[in-house]
């Protein structure tokens, strides 16, 4: 025994030592959650990575998917998703990819604005940087719940880490967006953003995109002189834009209609028909696509004519625009129009039917229209069809379709032809199955 | 301290002059020979008890031992695959006959169990099995460890997932046993805990090796496999899904013994996959003649092989050694792909004293293989599923490929992609062990695995489909430490009982470190295919390291040698688990009894049985390694946009209270040996419950994360597995040996939260809540109320429609039931339904392995079976729609009405096969010539002839059921998609033995 004492003991704890014990490891690769979210430099980094996530990620959803429902794009392929999303109705399942990615996405870039505007104030930093990031993660709040509403009924207000989000109604959604946008503004007229702060977003207009959404967002909740009244305080000539750098950063929608034998493209004419299909010498068309190789569907997945798509959208770097100028003005033309002031609507329709000095080049360069000045109704068309071209591939039209259009019933069994085949989409199976609060699908 | 040097010095001269100091010295010499009389080679002998008195017999089977004080000693002889034996020295010269009797069913064998105290597998409540040389078959001719284990183990599923020169190797022991993790076993060569990570460093497409593809399986003496919870719990939690033991040859005592081993091989594809063979194609609706190539003719090719070895070893009585070299190259079936493999063993063991041995090794291997990216993304094989063949894919005569379409043009990826994979690999191990007193037994194992792979990826600039050209490197370097103590006492209570307590420790460290570069231009040279980082547009660096630990104390009791009863208890953790939560108590208990040894059974049975014993056992296990580190955060990813450094959290959402999943397992079963160790068996129940199941569940969306590991969900296996080998002929001319074993497993996945997660394979292969892992999800056909096909007004299969009825079940989820809905024309009609189209586990697996001897030739046959497993054939769609698919061909000819094949692309179902299958894995014939002339140096030859996987009796419609398109995935399985068949094998072997 002592012989084991004496040689084995020592022995033991050489080995011991040799080996060591160590049960803790630091993640060298990722910061935490506790980290990103008690700093200045997280938050700020959070800041940046929302713009980042939502202009490569989120906004490939935001613009295919009722993109594909309201026939700005045609399906050339045989998978599921874009099939079922171009013949909508009720075969649209709850767990299409396209509508459960636009619904998730949203939600956690509205969960990352959320995060900023929950820890924010606990967290020493330049008032003016504090301020710039109180606005920003507000606009941005404001910008997924309004892109949620105009896709689904009913929509969360607030994330839920529990899982078990209250569902809210589209009037209360649009409230938020405005009162949302609304304090942002207070926010910056009490405290100007700092270099700091603005400095990330070099080609954010802060002050111009909260006024362009506010106008956005009172026009769908029928605030019309309100949205007018956004809409004058826009400056027109401000640029503010969704950036790729072409590598890391790509531009999503060259990346699913361009990039590489694409699934889905845009269809001819915008998928316009009948009285909507664009006016000869309409430079839109030319600017937004190149009909010279033309493509057939197969009629299984609708038979439309495809066509190339140019536009912001032909190289993985080009950027895209927040809000186009030509949304602003036609906001006006189709608040006037619903307050009744029609010569007013039709001017702002001639505005852009006249334009040759976009900033971002979108120039129909047609003459005034020619259509009845006194008749709504007519007024309200040419409305839809003004911004089906001016506002292609921004994923406005679902709204649009269903604003301007609302007696038109999608048929439940879907269709290829229909202005759209959905008034709103199913929620996502995640959802429902883990969210006892989920409303019924909307009928169609 | 003074004393201890003295003691010391005393040892030394001791070790050095052992022989010559002592007096009373007994001669003993004797033979050792089998039942028939042949001698046997290299059966050890030593006294019991003491490491330094031993040896080994001759090639003439006899041996010549000075044994001091030798009266009353035990001499012990043991042999793998035969039972030991033991003599009662007279203290006199003694000349010993010794004929050893089969262990037909190893039941004598010794085995480690981690707990120090070797035990025999007699004495061990939980079911082993064991596998000696004799028993594994023609090491010589198998690449890999783990295509040796196939067909061989009771309950243990092994797949070829792909028939890669290198490809990889899925083995499940009872089944899955784990959503997170993997479910592959533990393996353990000579102590150390080895890597055997499956990485996929380059996109293969779903293919990847197992690192165990670094190890010479020429090297392996025997191999020890562990099923199951109680057997793990010995282990301890990193063992869960069982442990696979590999013991590696080990010198002898002798002259030195020099082997030369050399082969040649000759791999081809069994048979093809199916193609458009009609010499027509569409011309507005008119079928016009054209030619109709077949790509598979430049894709595979008919692959050579070839290995040499040499190992030598020997020894004296103190310090025994076994050097070993070889080389291996092997051909794949598809062109420009190919395995290169280099390997150098050491093994040393040094007796320091009469109670301690110290035993230290090292393997080093050094290998490249050559791929070809097939499967789920792109590469050769997936341009055949999607391609028109009537395009004739061959390069032009100024050296440019045709553009085929969206998909690489199989000419051109063969000729021009290079996908290569560089492992440098080493293991090494010190073990000591140390008998310092009667009874006590300390084992220390230090092991030590490196593992460093490199992917490269280049693709020239002017490829079709990739006109930039492409190149990456990846690197996955690997660390693993393992440090294992195990001190046992063993106390003999009185002449029936003795009382056996062990208590051990182990710790194990992990380091990952991979980095990665990519670069998406690159020039159009063939050779220069580094990736320039300067200009790279992608990569990776990512660190982590990981530990886990156990402490155990168990208790043994024996009763005359024929009751053993064992309890244990461990604690293990793992840092990769919340703090509350990382440490967590297991316990098992066993016991096992040799009826046949009782008075009553002997006069019922008399000699007919050899023995009989029962067995059962009840173990708890963890999961320890199913956590990646980290990933109990909530991670952010650090992005750099436009200039400015972004923090995004990742889908997600952490969770720190996470626990390790728990297993609690019984068994229960005996054991036979009957006509004098001519027949015998084993058979096997065992039920597992896994509770605390790890999901990466799917959250609300509103969460503003996509998933989180919960520990909800449960899952069981359930199955039988038995093992009988039988002489039925054993003369010394001739002999007949037949084995076989049959395993049954039924899993299922009773609850998972949410019902339904995804596994893979977009989405179609599932984990359901009351279903077995990994079943196939999907559309499925139409079908009347009475069940049958609802065709469509062209008589065209059609998809399923209708709406979901939610129904509860037993855990209280609404789970979603399809439910066919019919228009008023009795045609389908609501949303595409889905439901659960396949399985891909087995009802039962199956093998029969015959072998006949006579005089030197040896002739071996394997069969495998496979029964009641499903397979999810991508190629058979693809075909349904694309111009070079099968059916295509058929409309074109008319002998199926155009139009009918594009509907069954959208059914999933329409692309279930039956995965069953018989195979004759292995025909095996060797003659060993003897070199009669005892001073030769030249001892003996053998020459082998190996035929493998030469044919399959099944009714699938591709070349082979036995295929798994995303490799050693856990939960996908069954699924072929422009998979590489596994070639069918001949190769011949020479191996001589110098002395």
């Amino acid at each position: 025994m002592k012989k084991l004492n004496k040689l084995f003991i020592p022995f033991l704890f050489a080995t011991l030592l040799l080996v060591g014990c160590e049960k803790d490891f630091v993640n060298v690769n990722q910061p935490t959650e506790t980290q990103v979210l008690t700093t200045k430099s997280g938050l700020l980094g959070l800041a940046v990575g929302l713009n980042a996530h939502f202009a490569s990620s989120t906004y490939y959803y935001v613009a295919e998917v009722p993109g594909l429902s309201t026939r700005e794009m045609g399906d050339i392929s045989t998978y599921i998703t874009p099939a079922e999303l171009v013949l909508g109705g009720i075969p649209l399942s709850d767990d299409n990819t396209g509508v459960s990615g636009l619904w998730a996405n949203l939600l956690k870039d509205k969960g990352m604005a959320e995060n900023i505007l929950a820890n924010v104030d606990a967290v020493t930093m330049e008032p003016g940087t504090k301020s710039g990031l109180k606005a920003y993660a507000k606009w941005f709040k404001a910008l997924t719940l309004g892109y949620l509403a105009q896709n689904f009924e009913q929509v969360p207000i607030d994330n839920q880490l529990d899982g078990k989000a209250q569902f809210n109604s589209r009037t209360e959604v649009l409230a938020t967006c405005i009162s949302l946008l609304e304090s942002a503004q207070a926010e910056i007229a009490a405290q100007p953003v700092s270099t700091e702060f603005s400095s990330l977003f070099p080609n954010l207009d802060l002050p111009n995109v909260i006024n362009a959404f506010l106008a956005r967002y009172n026009l769908f909740a029928g605030n019309y002189s309100a949205a007018i009244t956004a809409a004058d305080n826009v400056d027109l000539t401000s640029k503010s834009l969704w950036e790729y750098d072409g590598t890391t950063f790509k531009n999503p929608v060259y990346m699913f209609a361009v990039y590489n034998n694409p699934d889905t493209k845009p269809q001819i004419n915008f998928g316009l028909t009948g009285k909507y299909i664009p006016e000869q010498g309409d430079g839109r068309v030319d600017f937004y696509l190149d009909a010279s190789n033309p493509i057939v569907e197969p009629p299984s997945v609708g038979g439309h004519t495809v066509v190339d798509l140019r536009g912001f959208f032909d190289s993985e770097s080009k950027s895209i625009p927040v809000y186009l100028p030509g949304e602003i003005l036609l906001i006006k033309a189709e608040a006037y129009a619903q307050s009744g002031d029609l010569p007013k609507a039709v001017q702002f329709i001639n505005a852009v039917r006249e334009k040759t000095n976009d900033e971002f080049g979108v120039n129909a360069g047609l003459g005034p229209w020619a259509g009845d000045v006194t008749n709504k109704a007519d007024i309200m068309d040419e409305i839809f069809k003004q911004r089906s071209i001016e506002l292609f591939m921004s994923g406005m039209r679902l709204e649009d379709s269903r604003r301007i259009h609302p007696d038109l019933v999608p048929p439940v069994e879907g269709s290829y032809t229909n202005e759209r085949n959905r008034n709103f989409y199913p929620y996502p199976f995640d959802e429902r199955s883990n969210n006892p609060n989920t409303p019924d699908n909307p009928s169609i | 301290m003074k004393h201890f040097y003295t003691k010391l010095t005393v040892l030394f001269v001791l070790i050095l002059f052992a022989q010559a100091a002592i007096a009373q010295v007994a001669v003993v010499t004797g033979k050792v020979t089998d039942p028939t009389g042949s001698p046997l080679v290299g059966v050890s002998v030593y006294v019991s008890g003491n490491l330094s008195l031993g040896t080994a017999t001759d090639v003439n089977g006899t041996f010549s031992l000075k044994v001091p004080n030798a009266k009353g000693e035990k001499l012990e002889f043991s042999f793998m695959g035969f039972s030991k034996q033991t003599v009662v020295l007279t203290g006199n010269n003694q000349n010993l006959v010794i004929k050893m009797a089969p262990d037909l069913m190893n039941l004598n064998e010794v085995v480690v169990t981690g707990t120090g105290s070797i035990a025999t597998k007699k004495q061990i409540g939980a079911s082993i099995s064991m596998l000696n040389k004799k028993q594994l078959g023609d090491l010589d001719n198998t690449v890999s460890v783990g295509a040796a284990l196939q067909g061989k183990i009771a309950g243990a599923y092994v797949t070829r997932n792909s028939g890669n020169p290198s490809g990889g190797i899925s083995i499940r022991l009872r089944g899955a046993s784990t959503l997170t993790g993997s479910s592959d076993p533990l393996y353990i060569v000579d102590g150390v805990i080895v890597n055997n990570e499956s990485a996929q460093l380059i996109n293969l497409g779903g293919y990847s090796q197992n690192r165990l593809v670094d190890i010479d399986p020429e090297n392996i003496d025997h191999i020890v496999v562990l099923k199951g919870a109680a057997a793990a719990a010995i282990y301890g939690s990193r063992a869960s899904n069982g442990v696979v033991q590999i013991f590696t040859k080990r010198g002898k005592e002798g002259k030195p013994m020099i082997t030369f081993s050399t082969g040649v091989n000759v791999n081809q594809l069994r048979k093809e996959f199916p193609y458009n063979t009609a010499q027509l194609k569409w011309d507005n609706g008119v079928a016009v003649p054209a030619t109709r190539y077949n790509y598979q003719d430049y894709i595979f090719q008919t692959a050579l092989g070839y290995r040499n070895s040499i190992n030598i070893s020997g020894g004296s009585k103190k310090t025994k050694y076994f050097l070993s070299a070889s080389q291996l190259y092997n051909g794949g079936i598809v062109t420009n792909t190919d395995f290169d493999r280099k390997n150098f063993n050491i093994r040393i063991e040094q007796v320091l004293a009469k109670w301690a041995k110290i035993s230290a090794g090292t393997m080093i291997s050094y290998n490249t293989s050559s791929d070809m990216p097939n499967g789920k993304n792109y590469g050769p094989l997936v341009s055949l599923l999607f391609a028109d063949n009537a395009i004739n894919p061959a390069p032009d005569e100024y050296g440019n490929y045709p553009n085929i379409g969206w998909m690489a043009n199989p000419y051109e990826a063969i000729d021009k992609i290079k996908a290569t994979t560089t492992n440098h690999r080493s293991i090494s191990d010190i073990q000591i062990h140390l008998t310092p007193m009667k009874g006590l037994l300390v084992n220390y194992v230090l092991g030590y695995d490196y593992a460093y792979s490199d992917g490269l990826l280049f693709i020239p600039k002017g490829f079709n489909t990739q006109p930039n050209g492409r190149s990456e490197k990846n690197t996955l370097s690997t660390t693993m430490v393992n440090s294992d103590l195990n001190i046992s006492y063993k106390f003999d209570v009185n002449e029936f009982i003795s009382l056996t307590t062990g208590i051990g420790n182990s710790y194990q460290y992990q380091e990952n470190n991979i980095f990665g570069v990519i670069n998406d231009k690159v020039g159009a040279m063939d050779n220069v295919i580094v990736t320039d980082p300067a200009s790279s547009v992608g990569g990776s660096d990512y660190r982590s390291k990981a530990s886990y630990w156990g402490n155990y104390i168990q208790q043994s009791f024996s009763y005359k040698n024929r009751i053993f009863l064992t309890a244990a208890a461990r604690i293990d953790g793992a840092s990769t688990f919340g703090e509350n939560e990382r440490n967590q108590v297991y316990g098992k208990f066993s016991g096992s009894y040799s009826i046949s040894d009782e008075k009553y059974w002997k006069k019922a049975f008399g000699d007919l049985f050899d023995y009989f014993r029962i067995r059962g056992a009840w173990g708890q296990s963890g999961n320890l390694t199913a956590l990646d580190p980290f990933q109990i955060y909530t991670n952010y990813n650090t992005l750099n946009y436009m200039g400015n450094i972004g923090f995004t959290p990742s889908s997600m959402e952490g969770n720190p209270n996470l626990k390790p999943e728990r297993q609690v397992e019984y068994e229960f079963g005996f054991d036979f040996s009957m006509f004098k160790n001519r027949f015998g068996g084993e058979f096997t129940y065992y039920n597992q419950n896994i509770t605390d199941l790890l999901v990466n569940r799917a959250l609300s969306p509103s969460t503003g994360y996509a998933t989180q590991f919960t520990n909800v969900g449960t899952m069981e296996n359930k199955g039988i597995e038995i093992l009988v080998r039988g002489i039925p002929i054993q003369k010394a001319n001739f002999s007949w040996e037949v084995s076989a074993t049959f395993s049954h497993n039924k899993n299922v996945t009773p609850y998972i939260e949410g019902g339904k997660l995804s596994l893979g394979m977009w989405g179609t292969s599932i984990a359901m809540s009351g279903q077995p892992l990994g079943v196939f999800y999907g559309t499925y056909f139409a079908t009347t109320a009475d069940g049958n096909l609802l065709l469509d007004a062209n008589g065209f299969v059609q998809m399923a429609k209708g709406h979901y009825e939610y129904v509860e079940n037993e855990y209280g989820q609404s789970m979603a039931v399809p439910v066919q809905d019919y228009d008023a024309n009795g045609q389908p009609t609501g949303t595409t339904l889905r439901k659960v189209i396949g399985d891909p586990n087995p009802k039962y697996v199956a093998s029969l392995i015959n072998t006949l001897k006579y005089k030197n030739f040896t002739f071996r046959i394997q069969l495998d079976m496979v029964q009641g497993n499903q397979v999810m054939n991508w190629n058979k769609r693809m075909g349904y729609l694309f111009p070079g698919g099968e059916p295509q061909g058929l409309e074109l000819t008319g002998e199926i009405p155009v139009g009918s094949s594009r509907p069954n692309f959208f059914i999933f179902e329409s692309f279930i096969e039956d995965g069953s299958y018989v195979k004759i894995r292995d025909i095996y014939l060797s003659y060993n010539l003897k070199i009669k002339n005892s001073k030769s140096f030249l001892r003996s030859i053998l020459f082998s002839f190996d035929g493998s996987n030469i044919a399959s009796f099944d009714n699938y419609s591709g070349p082979d059921p036995e295929v798994n398109t995303e490799g050693q995935s856990n939960g996908v399985r069954g699924q072929d998609m422009a998979n590489v068949p596994i070639p069918k094998v001949y190769s011949f072997g020479m191996s001589f033995k110098f002395r």
